[in-house]
């Protein structure tokens, strides 16, 4: 349980960074967020370590710990472009899902029959990498729209892109799977949903230069884009919360 | 025609309507928290049958009947839009573009045609215990399950099963099958899938999923031209003044 002390140093390390970012010390805070990042690929490379055996495709199913990992690789790289204010707003996230990461810790599961196909890691870890793209864009927007900013800007218009690329890729990878697996490409189930109303979300933004929508507009839907997403990802942690305010008891 | 023409062949309707079927999309997922037994019912019957079935209670399904009909004004506007970049000639510049448009629609369809005609049913199988598919006008002899196990330090992992049939169908023809987890068997236009879901069965029970899906090599096609799309899409649209840093 060693990874554990190493995924609440993550954190740490990430939080910390979120302050020193505040505070206008930059270069701490890029120092801080590059430990952070090391220290969680760590964690999450022992997570995959179990009886002397490294399974690579149970790290890559593990959604909730490798989110993080993606947004502080975004972060860095936000940094290496430029270090202006907003770069705060990709931290955020990071901050957040990492916290979520440490209050949901569970044990790592045991390897299945789903680490004999490639599907299933794939589509796994191609959904985080956009989920990522995802919360950085929607961060980037919202941060947008709270600085007043009045332009389109090129960083979060490439998430943008990405995160609908990489998200395409991944629903079809998870149709694929989920056929394989249960006869059926599409569940109607909450995840898949939320899944396919994010797509639909992000399908319309990707159309937005087109009829030249105002920024503020594109900044309002690409941070409402992390709501469905929400849901995606934090699906078993939102919907006991969800049932309780409804009064339902499951 | 021309009022019709002009009315759905529009960039600014068709980012509303991805934003509505989105909104519709996503206050669904809301309810399939609350009614997800109900909602689950509905991967395996077709989507009339289903809504008859909980026709009383519109609460569960009315956010499905306005997913559909915008997504059937989504298909009708994705069609005109694709239809007037072909027109124009831009076969070559919109070549990525153009391929993801007809992805959409395929897929769209693929979705149509399943929800509509599919039909699915899953059965506890068991060596030695014949199952009937009326359905499907299927007898299905279970021979043998066998189930994969690995042990990990204490613990024992679940690494799929396989299981050996022998499917007649009506006319007495019979086949014998191999479906193993994740990797499903084909015969007489039916799919036959080992279920992930296996904890509350005993040793010698597995869960079979035996599926009719006439929309299988319609995904294939929409998930090709999707991937085809992407690999034209993305290198074009990089070179846009607004990727430009």
């Amino acid at each position: 349980m060693e990874f554990a002390y190493i995924q609440i140093l993550s954190t740490l390390l990430y939080c910390t960074s979120f302050l020193c970012w505040l505070f206008k010390r930059f270069r701490a805070a890029v120092v801080l967020l590059g430990c952070g990042f090391i220290a969680n690929v760590l964690a999450l490379a022992m997570r995959g370590y179990i009886d002397s055996h490294f399974y690579l495709a149970l790290v890559a199913e593990d959604e909730l710990y490798v989110l993080p990992i993606v947004l502080a690789g975004i972060a860095l790289y936000h940094f290496t472009r430029r270090a202006e204010l907003d770069g705060v707003f990709v931290l955020a996230p990071l901050v957040f899902t990492s916290l979520i990461a440490l209050l949901s810790f569970t044990e790592p599961g045991l390897p299945s029959a789903k680490i004999n196909i490639w599907v299933a890691p794939a589509f796994f870890l191609i959904e985080t990498l956009s989920a990522g793209l995802i919360f950085a864009s929607a961060g980037l927007s919202l941060g947008a729209l709270l600085l007043h900013k009045g332009h389109k800007d090129a960083l979060t218009e490439r998430y943008i892109l990405g995160a609908f690329v990489l998200f395409s890729i991944s629903q079809i990878l998870g149709a694929l799977w989920a056929y394989l697996g249960w006869s059926y490409p599409f569940s109607w189930s909450n995840r898949h949903l939320a899944s396919a109303s994010v797509w639909c979300l992000y399908a319309g933004l990707i159309h937005s230069h087109l009829v030249g929508m105002r920024p503020k507009t594109t900044a309002i839907l690409a941070s409402l884009g992390a709501l469905p997403m929400l849901l995606v990802i934090y699906h078993h942690q939102l919907s006991p919360l969800l049932l309780a305010g409804v009064g339902h008891h499951p | 025609m021309k009022r019709f023409w002009k009315l759905f062949h529009s960039t600014p309707l068709a980012i509303w309507l991805l934003c509505l079927v989105s909104l519709s999309l996503f206050v669904g997922a809301i309810v399939s928290i609350v009614y997800e037994e109900e909602l689950k019912q509905l991967n395996f019957m077709p989507v009339v049958q289903w809504i008859g079935e909980f026709g009383s209670q519109p609460q569960i399904y009315w956010w499905i009947v306005i997913v559909f009909i915008i997504l059937a004004l989504l298909a009708l506007n994705t069609l005109l839009c694709t239809w007037a970049s072909v027109r124009h000639g831009q076969i070559g510049r919109k070549a990525g573009s153009i391929l993801l448009h007809l992805a959409f629609l395929v897929i769209l369809s693929a979705h149509g045609i399943s929800e509509i005609s599919g039909a699915s049913q899953s059965v506890i199988i068991q060596p030695g215990v014949t199952k009937e598919v009326a359905w499907a006008g299927l007898t299905i002899v279970p021979a043998k399950i066998e189930k994969y196990t690995q042990q990990i330090g204490a613990r024992t992992a679940r690494m799929g099963m396989m299981a050996e049939l022998i499917v007649h169908d009506k006319t007495s023809q019979w086949k014998p099958l191999r479906p193993a987890t994740l990797k499903p068997a084909f015969a007489h236009g039916l799919s036959f899938h080992l279920s992930l879901f296996d904890k509350d069965l005993e040793k010698s029970q597995a869960r079979l999923i035996i599926r009719r899906d006439c929309s299988r090599s319609l995904f294939i096609s929409g998930a090709v031209l999707a991937l085809a799309g992407i690999a034209f899409y993305v290198p074009s649209i990089l070179r846009r003044k607004q990727y430009q840093g």
